[in-house]
């Protein structure tokens, strides 16, 4: 397995600039996830590493090798689609075995790698019967076909384009940890893209966070998910809420009246008083106390008093609406608070202010 | 991309302008040849052009019987064209919109005319148009042109009607609406583009019509075609590509205009009842 | 929701009914006068001999105009066969690899009617025709023996072919377009290039589209008569159209022009029947 290095990809349509100058460097062997939005370019980005796009400029090396400019068989790209894209005019065995078919290899070595390669995505050995085709199978099994057909070339990087969001949801978190065990057997070097965070942080070894063609982003699901440095980041990752709040007369973050204690303005810019500043927390991190509640210091960063009215249930949860000023706060709590005061306190390391006027 | 020397994109660029003169040549060569023959005023073998030119076939053509002919094969357009939009268009609503028994036995019966050789047709239709009388008279190139071009309006139709969302028709009955003015008011009003380019088809079909106008018309119904048809098989090629190029004019005209029309999403059911 | 059976309590019923027939039955009489029965007068017509029912009429066409029978059918699969390699191969390219200027040109042979194509052709491809012509300037013929292209099978091919592959490439590249693009993806991730990707998934994932193109465009051939008139042999074999043409406006023979008739339709029957029977062992 070789390493795969991308360096300043640029490209544009026509005005909009897909992909900004992207430098990303995929370790041998890893599963990579491509995080964003839509239209963050996360898509651009795998087809241009698969070879369907010409890149603007920028180069690509898998390995020592320059593909840039090479067709898709010709670098060692495979790639999974969404939709699966699988031929519905061909057998099951015939999808699985085209690429190896026009690589012009022998046909007992395609029986026995197609053989090979349906065991090892989990697929009964009828698939393989001549008369089947893919639109018998079901949802999860086709997308174990189009795995099993990028795989059996045995190809240097596999790409994978949001695979499992055409599936229902309990098929969904089954199949990604199989995808995440296929590729850690095989060794191979992968890069997946997604939309879906709980997906992303759950399968792979690096993240990669995208917004506007730009990565924004690099890290282990831990770092990512605990430790966004930037207010794209902070605001993307995780259920956050955004607030609005002030720097009072004597310098401090002030929250509709409560002071925020310790939580520093991101990039340690001097704010200066009555300056407007943007606080993002995340609402799992909002502690439901009881009113009698004392805050161990020094962890506690805000401690709000509330009156628990609004709520609803969630299935296993009790989701809290509390008001403050125009500004509402949401609070998830497994106890059940009815028509009572209650107090809310957040941690200082979950809460995260920056200035207003800062671009993510 | 960055890596290909100039001297293969040179190749290419060869290639490509090749392959453009290759492919005009093929498709305008014969239509430039009609061109030439009109301007010909003296031509002999083996010159590759025409020794005199000018424009004198076409005023001989314009004095002589081609006017006739033009003015003729238009008003028996624009009749057709009336007639089968006034014919087909309530039928394909009722096609599109109610259950109608033999519904797809009614769409292929309008293949008919253009499924099967219409020459011994028209042979035997004759006998019984000169029963009624309207054999070598306009009414009758009318009515054959009629029962061949409806398929061009009615299947057209159809599917413009079938694409009007039917909520809309109800919103008008659900106020008081009969169907009648449900279709005056709602679904004709919005099938509209449909009416007309089907009406462009069938006018384009009738204006060229052939074979139906030398049987059923002759000897005093010319038209374009047959006039051509004439001319060509009596040697006077100049005259005969004069009519030629006036003949092909509408149809130029409709591609210049409306080629945008003939996209890909519209035709990939062509055929599908 | 039938809003309008609701309202009128289903008193409309009736007068609906009698509305949907004025609208139906016009057109359809219209069409089962002209063609239906004049079809079925040229089967009974082509069975009289004289007065009297006989087969007569067929032997007689069999024998003396089956070369002409073999001829049409022959050329109308030679063009079909053309058309069908031409608008395939080129329609494919043009769907992978987009050029709006060959796309407009090869639009314009649609708009061009058969009568019009007949002349052109002619003069085109006389002996001392345009084509011969450029020919003999660059010196591939002699000037003194141009060759004869508009007599005989090649100048009727040549005008059919020309005329009915831009209708085809039309057909054909729409069915083509409405093929899911990611499959052509997939296929190039595996290393299909243009040619691959035509052969091993336009043609197949669009065979019945195909097959439809190709039916349509067989019976225009087989039933073709401007063209075929302009192009005929004065004394060789002819398409079967003539034949017809001749034996109404010269011999007078009505019946033998029917019986003629008929055996063209059965030509012209014959590939959409089979057509229809493999769509129906398909489904």
């Amino acid at each position: 397995m070789v390493e795969i290095r991308m360096e300043n990809i640029v490209k544009k349509y026509r005005k909009t600039t897909a992909l900004d100058g992207v430098t990303l460097t995929l370790k041998p062997g890893t599963m990579t996830v491509v995080l964003g939005p839509s239209g963050c370019g996360k898509t651009t980005l795998l087809h241009i590493l698969a070879g369907l796009l010409p890149a603007d400029s920028g180069k690509l090396f898998f390995g020592e090798k320059d593909v840039t400019t090479l067709r898709p068989q010709e670098r060692g790209a495979a790639l999974v689609f969404q939709n699966y894209a699988l031929w519905p005019h061909m057998s099951v065995f015939d999808n699985i075995a085209y690429g190896l078919r026009l690589k012009k290899v022998p046909r007992d070595q395609i029986v026995s790698r197609v053989d090979e390669i349906t065991k090892l995505v989990g697929l009964p050995e009828e698939v393989l019967d001549s008369r089947r085709h893919p639109t018998e199978l079901s949802g999860g099994q086709q997308q174990r076909v189009a795995l099993a057909r990028a795989l059996v070339v045995s190809p240097s990087l596999l790409l994978m384009d949001e695979p499992l969001s055409n599936l229902d949801a309990k098929v969904r978190s089954r199949l990604r940890v199989y995808i995440r065990d296929v590729q850690k057997r095989v060794g191979i070097t992968a890069l997946y893209v997604t939309h879906d965070q709980e997906e992303a942080f759950s399968i792979a070894d690096t993240v990669v966070l995208m917004n506007r063609g730009k990565i924004i982003q690099t890290g282990t699901s831990e770092e990512i998910y605990d430790h966004p440095e930037s207010r794209f980041a902070a605001e993307f990752i995780g259920d956050s809420t955004v607030l609005d709040g002030t720097v009072s007369a004597d310098g401090r973050v002030c929250f509709e009246g409560n002071d925020i204690r310790g939580v520093p303005i991101h990039s340690n810019t001097t704010a200066k008083p009555g300056d407007s500043v943007q606080i993002i927390l995340r609402f799992s991190d909002v502690k439901i106390r009881p009113a009698s509640f004392e805050p161990k210091e020094p962890e506690t960063g805000l401690l709000l008093s509330a009156f628990a009215k609004e709520h609803m249930y969630i299935g296993a949860k009790y989701r809290y609406v509390f008001h403050f000023g125009e500004q509402t706060v949401l609070a998830d709590s497994e106890t059940e608070y009815r028509d009572e005061p209650v107090k809310l306190s957040i941690r200082r390391d979950a809460i995260r202010i920056y200035k207003k006027s800062e671009a993510s | 991309m960055s890596g290909t020397s100039v001297f293969s994109k040179g190749i290419r660029l060869t290639g490509r302008l090749l392959l453009y003169a290759a492919a005009l040549f093929l498709i305008l060569g014969p239509l430039s040849s009609l061109v030439i023959w009109s301007l010909a005023e003296q031509w002999h073998w083996p010159a590759m052009l025409p020794q005199r030119w000018g424009t004198m076939y076409w005023e001989k053509a314009f004095r002589g019987e081609l006017m006739n002919s033009f003015v003729t094969g238009l008003e028996i357009a624009v009749i057709v064209t009336g007639v089968v939009i006034v014919l087909a268009v309530p039928l394909a609503y009722v096609l599109a919109r109610f259950h109608i028994p033999f519904k797809a036995l009614i769409l292929v019966l309008f293949l008919f005319p253009q499924a099967f050789p219409s020459l011994p047709v028209f042979a035997n239709l004759m006998t019984l148009f000169y029963r009624w009388d309207i054999a070598g008279k306009v009414s009758g190139v009318v009515l054959v042109q009629v029962g061949a071009a409806l398929i061009y309006s009615l299947w057209t139709m159809v599917s413009v009607f079938q694409s009007v969302p039917r909520v809309l028709e109800d919103a008008a009955y659900s106020m008081g609406a009969s169907r009648i003015r449900a279709f005056f008011d709602v679904s004709l009003p919005l099938a509209v583009p449909g009416v007309v380019a089907s009406g462009i088809l069938v006018f384009l079909y009738s204006l060229d019509e052939f074979t139906g106008t030398l049987l059923i018309g002759s000897p005093f119904v010319k038209t374009l075609p047959v006039q051509m048809y004439l001319s060509s098989m009596g040697y006077e090629m100049q005259i005969a590509s004069v009519t030629s190029l006036i003949i092909s004019i509408p149809g130029i005209l409709f591609l210049l205009l409306f080629q945008r029309f003939l996209k890909a999403e519209y035709l990939s059911s062509f055929g599908r009842i | 929701m039938n809003y309008s059976a609701v309202l009128n309590g289903g008193r409309g019923k009736t007068g609906e009914r009698l509305l949907g027939a004025a609208v139906i039955l016009p057109p359809v009489a219209l069409v089962c006068t002209e063609y239906v029965y004049p079809f079925l007068m040229s089967v009974h017509s082509s069975l009289l001999k004289d007065g009297r029912f006989s087969a007569e009429n067929y032997s007689y066409s069999l024998s003396v105009y089956g070369g002409d029978i073999l001829f049409t059918a022959f050329v109308s699969a030679l063009s079909l066969a053309l058309v069908l390699a031409l608008s395939v191969t080129i329609g494919g390219y043009l769907t992978l690899r987009r050029n709006r200027f060959l796309e407009f040109l090869f639009k314009v042979p649609l708009f061009i009617p058969f009568v019009v194509v007949g002349h052109a052709m002619r003069t085109f491809l006389a002996p001392k025709g345009l084509l011969n012509s450029l020919l003999s300037q660059i010196g591939v013929i002699d000037i003194n023996h141009p060759p004869d292209f508009i007599y005989g099978a090649v100048g009727i091919v040549i005008s059919l072919t020309w005329k009915q592959f831009s209708f085809a490439l039309l057909l054909v590249m729409s069915s083509f377009e409405s093929v899911d693009k990611s499959y052509l993806e997939a296929a190039r991730t595996f290393g299909a290039g243009t040619c691959r990707q035509i052969l091993n998934f336009l043609i197949p994932l669009t065979r019945s589209s195909i097959g439809v193109t190709a039916v349509l465009i067989l019976t225009s051939f087989l039933q073709n008569f401007s063209v075929v008139m302009m192009m005929g042999n004065s004394g060789g074999s002819q398409h079967i159209m003539v034949d017809i043409y001749n034996t109404i406006t010269y011999l007078n023979d009505l019946p033998l022009a029917n019986a003629l008739g008929v055996i063209s339709y059965l030509l012209a029957l014959g590939p959409a029947i089979l057509y229809l029977k493999r769509e129906m062992e398909k489904a």
